[in-house]
């Protein structure tokens, strides 16, 4: 026997695949290490790609909607409306996300929540915790959050599990920390995760001073403002998907800052009629829900005012437009085929309605949306 | 050596640092398997030591005690075989001595500390005293710092007894992973507030230890097994193991991409890691050729039966639990839907068990045999019902648990994402369907019967071989038996 007879082929000798061993451990470690420099500048807070938000998006209202480039959800960025509302500073924002994180990682809650999916699974997912539709609309949110902070077992919603979260004894700086961190958690661009998440009700996505989502809106292919001064004034009215499709559906945008600002209230109270339809809880817990059940209509404005946002002209201003939120039978009217009023000041009046995703539910099925002052007056009474 | 008798005191050095080693990851597994149960009983019954014992502390205890006793079964593995693989006795034994006993206090303290104190205030007082937060690495700074200098102990060890006597392909391969293993540890002790910055170097340490470097580290382990058990031949056996590592980190380190779906990294990691993990599985039917051929080519012929089969164990629940149920939801349109859900707690437990546990369990009965003076451990053993009951009892516990929760997954994935839209509601709507609460049940079914596998286990491992009079048939012996293949060479001296 020579010994090329006993020597294995080249490809099956021990030399041959030490090679390749070392070799295919270098090279994908390289590019791991390459494609790594490159993901941290991307993931950077605040930075140009916009992936991670920086801290201080939680002086704007945060939205989740489908991005038609992307396919697939993103976050959007909306005007201001700061938490609690305290407008703060990047590095104040940042030391109170940055508690809020410690306080998440020291009580250990991802041992039972998952946070961008990962973690334990016994609890629920806390990526779009900010934007749940179980904390009822944007105005009690964040009372609703903190009182079931401090007390999580008196004013747990179990949905039928029976699985309650144990104090963690949080102090109020903890609590505010907590939820500034699931605000800002809530803006990450998650590349669509969690699927399908539908987030509560809220007011308008369309940042004021715009930029980015403009800019989105813009490949999209949908038209905008011509002019500063024109994008301004518009801002508020096209801004959010919903609002393209009521475009589309023939129906006129425009409207005017005070408008606008006047029928603020009025969003806050119709999704949640609607919710309740659906069977969900809207309060907090047993006392919370009846704590705040009527605070929801009077609370929200003060809130807002604290917000620093515009509020409505003026106290018989926000009475007359109650009626028109009451929501359930307004929407049965517009089901029922009611021809509203159209027009300018009807356009005004009723510019809030449109922001969030339940609206555009409401669009979508065909209901008229346009209406004037007068018309409100009139539906009214219609609807009593 | 008196054969049935425990010979402790005649083991070496290392040989008797890995039986203290085996003997803490036993008592870990059991503290795992208890702490499971009460995690999973929680699931039917919240109210459970609802205050006391809450669920994340349970769940905190029962995979952290996983991490370390496998740990602690790798070491004590390690420890075995570095001796013979070397050729000289070990370097460094009173460090190794000292490493074992410091690393013990350190586990033992952060357990209590885990039970008892649980958490505390967001400062970061607590991450360095009680308590990181962060799954699977909860180990607070501390407790970090003092593995990390207990590794290096450890890899002073193994590498100085490298040094001093001879080197192989194995040795070779097992000492530049510990290096890796070692050194990603790092990539997961520091805290930063950005939350995709600290998910991406957190899955460095979890992704990488765990679908890379423990997988290359049991490849070693394996290799050196086959040669004892079998007698396989170490050309073979080495070469394999170089594929097997072109393989594992092949796949497996950009594989950690799949990690970087939802997590605020860049859209790439969508294709890169969606690719590179469904690549995952090659190596590990890889392994189980291997395996397989070795057992036949040799006619499962072995002086330990017990340890054959949980070798022949760790090459099918690797492939299966590791590979077949972790591809199936490794892409990113499947994962969209089954990331955070049951889905992964069902790959979990059968890639832990059939990957880890298995390899860990085999080497113990490798290491009983010596430590019962080289005892007879193959056919006709008296007794032989125990390790044989013990094994059907704990695969059929596990590969329970997991197909229970696979059908809690799927319905998770359905009613709480698909249908739902991932909202709480959904969530707690998916949690409340009934065919998600039958698996629960299911669940904690069949982790009595794991744990009853365990306990049998356990009980094997103190009686088994004792009061047997009848001699190991010695490896060597095995080898020469072994017929030398057409035109291959004999046994290649050293492998390097």
């Amino acid at each position: 026997m020579t010994e090329s007879d006993i020597r294995p082929e080249w490809w099956a000798s021990e030399t041959f695949w030490r090679k390749c061993a070392i070799f295919v451990t270098g090279f994908m470690a390289l590019v791991l290490v390459l494609l790594t420099f490159h993901t941290l500048t991307v993931i950077k807070a605040g930075g140009e790609s916009g992936r991670v938000p920086p801290y201080s998006v939680i002086n704007h209202r945060i939205g989740f909607a489908m991005n038609d480039e992307a396919g697939h959800m993103k976050p959007v960025i909306g005007p201001l409306a700061p938490l609690f509302g305290e407008e703060l500073t990047e590095a104040e924002a940042m030391a109170l996300v940055d508690h809020g994180k410690l306080t998440v990682q020291a009580r250990n809650c991802m041992n039972c929540h998952t946070i961008l999916g990962n973690g334990a699974y016994y609890a629920p997912d806390l990526t779009k915790a900010w934007l749940d539709p179980g904390w009822g609309n944007e105005d009690a949110r964040e009372l609703l959050m903190t009182m079931f902070l401090e007390d999580p077992p008196t004013n747990a919603r179990t949905f039928g599990t029976g699985r309650r979260m144990p104090n963690q004894d949080l102090t109020d700086a903890e609590v505010r920390a907590v939820i500034a961190y699931l605000k800002w958690m809530s803006a990450i661009d998650t590349n669509g995760f969690p699927a399908g998440f539908k987030p509560l009700p809220q007011g308008s996505l369309q940042p004021v001073e715009s930029s980015e989502p403009q800019a989105r809106r813009d490949r999209a292919g949908r038209p905008t403002a011509v002019g500063r001064g024109a994008v301004e004034s518009l801002q508020p009215v096209e801004s959010s998907e919903p609002q393209a499709r009521r475009d589309r559906a023939g129906r006129p945008t425009a409207a005017g800052r005070g408008a606008v600002e006047s029928l603020q209230p009025v969003e806050s109270s119709e999704p949640q009629a609607r919710r309740d339809r659906a069977g969900r809880p809207t309060a907090a817990g047993r006392g919370a829900v009846e704590s705040l059940q009527p605070v929801e209509s009077s609370e929200p404005q003060a809130r807002r005012d604290r917000a620093g946002r515009p509020t409505a002209a003026g106290r018989g201003a926000v009475e007359s437009l109650q009626p028109v939120e009451s929501s359930e039978p307004q929407a049965r009217r517009d089901r029922a085929g009611h021809p509203t009023a159209a027009g300018r000041g009807a356009v005004e009046s009723l510019q809030p309605v449109e922001p969030n995703e339940p609206q555009a539910r409401r669009d979508r099925a065909g209901r008229p949306t346009a209406a004037g002052r007068g018309a409100i007056k009139s539906l009214t009474g219609d609807a009593t | 050596m008196k054969i049935g008798k425990i010979n402790y005191s005649e083991l070496s050095t290392a040989q008797q640092l890995s039986v203290k080693y085996f003997t803490v990851a036993m008592v870990l597994f059991l503290v795992q398997l208890v702490f499971g149960l009460l995690a999973a009983w929680q699931f039917l019954a919240p109210d459970f030591l609802f205050g006391v014992l809450d669920f994340n502390v349970n769940r905190m205890v029962h995979i952290n005690a996983m991490v370390v006793w496998m740990l602690y079964g790798f070491i004590g593995a390690i420890f075995w075989l570095v001796e013979d693989e070397a050729g000289v006795p070990l370097v460094g034994a009173w460090l190794a001595n000292l490493a074992f006993y410091v690393l013990t206090v350190a586990v033992a303290i952060v357990v209590v500390v885990y039970l008892v104190v649980q958490s505390g205030p967001g400062e970061a007082s607590t991450l360095w005293l009680i308590n990181e937060g962060r799954e699977y690495i909860e180990a607070p700074r501390w407790a970090d710092i003092g593995i990390v200098v207990c590794m290096l102990a450890f890899f002073y060890n193994v590498a100085g007894t490298f040094v001093a006597g001879r080197w192989s392909g194995i040795s070779g391969v097992l000492v530049l992973d510990l290096v890796a293993l070692a050194g990603l540890y790092l990539a997961g002790m520091f805290y930063t507030t950005n939350l995709p910055m600290d998910q991406y170097w957190w899955w460095w340490v979890i992704h990488l230890w765990v679908e890379a470097t423990w997988e290359v580290l049991v490849g070693c382990i394996m290799a050196w097994g086959l040669i004892q058990t079998l007698g396989a031949r170490r050309r073979i056996v080495t070469t394999w193991l170089y594929i097997e590592v072109a393989l594992m980190f092949g796949s497996g380190i950009l594989g950690l991409g799949h990690h970087y779906f939802w997590i605020g990294t860049p859209e790439y990691w969508l294709g890169i890691g969606g690719f590179f993990s469904a690549l995952e599985p090659v190596p590990l039917v890889a392994m189980v050729v291997h395996a397989v051929y070795d057992a036949g080519r040799h006619s499962f012929r072995s002086s330990n039966h017990p340890a054959l089969a949980w070798l022949i164990a760790h090459a099918f629940g690797n492939f299966i639990g590791a590979g077949v149920f972790g591809f199936m939801q490794t892409l990113p349109q499947i994962n969209l839907y089954t990331h955070g859900t049951q889905w992964a707690s069902s790959h979990g437990h059968l890639a832990f068990f059939g990957a880890y546990t298995t390899i860990i369990v085999a080497f113990i009965y490798l290491t009983i045999q010596r430590l019962r003076g080289d005892v007879w451990m193959s056919g006709d053993l008296s007794g032989g019902w125990r390790w044989k009951w013990s094994l059907a009892l704990l695969h059929v516990g596990m590969v329970g648990m997991t197909m229970a929760l696979l059908i809690a997954g799927y319905e998770q994935s359905f009613v709480e994402r698909a249908m739902g839209g991932s909202t709480w509601q959904a969530y707690f709507d998916g949690q409340t369907q009934h065919w998600f609460v039958q698996a629960m049940w299911w669940r904690m079914a069949f982790g009595v019967i794991m744990t009853a596998g365990l306990v049998l286990l356990l009980v094997d491992f103190v009686q088994i071989g004792a009061g047997e009079s009848r001699p190991i048939r010695v490896v060597a012996a095995a080898r020469e038996e072994a017929d030398v293949p057409d035109g291959a060479l004999p046994e290649a001296a050293g492998g390097s």
